[in-house]
């Protein structure tokens, strides 16, 4: 499988890796699956919710053998697990001395 | 707490079972197996919205004592919602325990018990609740956990105007029925969340329309052209989505 050309890009910057061989683009998104442990049912809800269209089995092949995706799907997958990323609490963090209340300071919710 | 495969097999056990001679003031075993077993089957068979009615119906028709009934449902460990009130008193009741953060239905879904206020006017566990509660008019309350999957947690919550109106038979077959709600509950957020997800894989369909037909692209270039857009404003794909159907404009997109 050839991967796609991207379409035209407006600015081609930084922090998706970008598509390279859909091989690596496959070892790539199963290590971020397992680095934050991404719930395969959850996970599959939120790719079906965007377009889809392979089955829960299909994308557990696809994270953890070398089942292969067309690419569209590749990149609904892709964007799934990124938001799921974006969707998971921020890890607790130190506080420091003058902090008055046990939780330190509000943090910034970037979610929309 | 008795499976739902043992209720379903009791229940399957005894059908066929002449019910009419059981009319008397109690409801018998036979007829209650085979009520249950009835609830079951039609729990299979409803819409969400359905099932919840249904279960707080069977709730008030086959458990003893019970006047009103609600479900309670906690989305997301924080949100508690109830669902499904068989009269407006009992929302109200239901939501000042959310906002004293106390009372018998909250115990009831954090700490995975059974809960039985005998008499509402001499409550303390729950002081601030127990004095509105009394007011309103409930005598006692009667509260099961539902063990819904994962994160999903809720509560049956059983309400009287008569002081002790609960027994023990009303917490036996209180139990019984949680347990059928527990799974059709399970089963109706899985739908429901089903039904979202496909509302927004429409959403989504529509705004790659768009772009296809504006820039002249294909499909899977206005997928990346979405995804770009959302990781530049760190917004979710479907939000970018609706933006662009509702107003016609990709936010962080081409300019």
């Amino acid at each position: 499988m050839k991967d796609p050309n991207p379409p035209k890009p407006s600015r081609p910057e930084g922090d998706l890796p970008s598509g390279g061989s859909g091989e690596s683009q496959r070892r790539i998104l199963g290590r971020a699956v397992r680095h934050s442990a991404l719930p395969l049912k959850g996970l599959w809800l939120h790719y079906f919710s965007m377009g889809g269209t392979a089955g829960e089995y299909e994308l557990d092949a696809y994270i953890n053998a070398s089942y292969s995706l067309p690419d569209l799907q590749q990149d609904i997958l892709a964007q799934a697990v990124n938001e799921m990323i974006d969707m998971l609490p921020p890890p607790p963090r130190a506080s420091y001395s003058d902090d008055t209340d046990d939780g330190g300071p509000p943090t910034k919710e970037l979610q929309g | 707490m008795q499976s739902v495969e043992e209720i379903r097999t009791q229940a399957n056990t005894e059908q066929g079972q002449p019910s009419a001679h059981d009319q008397g003031s109690s409801a018998g075993a036979h007829q209650l197996a085979s009520q249950l077993g009835d609830l079951a089957r039609s729990l299979n068979q409803e819409s969400p919205e359905a099932v919840l009615e249904l279960v707080v119906a069977a709730a008030i028709e086959l458990i003893p004592g019970v006047e009103e009934a609600s479900l309670s449902i906690v989305t997301g460990r924080k949100e508690v919602e109830t669902v499904a009130p068989s009269s407006e008193l009992l929302r109200r009741l239901d939501d000042l325990q959310v906002e004293l953060t106390e009372g018998p239905c909250l115990e009831a879904i954090y700490s995975e018990r059974t809960i039985r206020v005998r008499d509402m006017a001499t409550e303390t566990r729950w002081p601030s609740f127990a004095e509105k509660a009394t007011e309103a008019g409930v005598g006692s309350m009667l509260a099961f956990q539902l063990f819904v999957v994962g994160d999903n947690l809720g509560a049956l919550n059983l309400y009287s105007s008569q002081v002790d109106a609960f027994d023990d038979d009303s917490e036996h077959v209180g139990l019984i029925v949680a347990s059928h709600a527990a799974v059709a509950l399970a089963d109706a957020q899985q739908v429901s969340q089903l039904h979202e997800a496909v509302q927004s894989r429409d959403v989504i369909g529509q705004a790659k329309g768009i772009l296809m037909e504006r820039y002249k692209i294909t499909g899977h270039q206005a997928f990346l052209l979405l995804a770009k857009a959302s990781q530049h404003t760190n917004k979710k794909l479907q939000v970018l989505a609706e933006d662009l159907v509702n107003s016609g404009e990709l936010t962080g997109g081409k300019t």
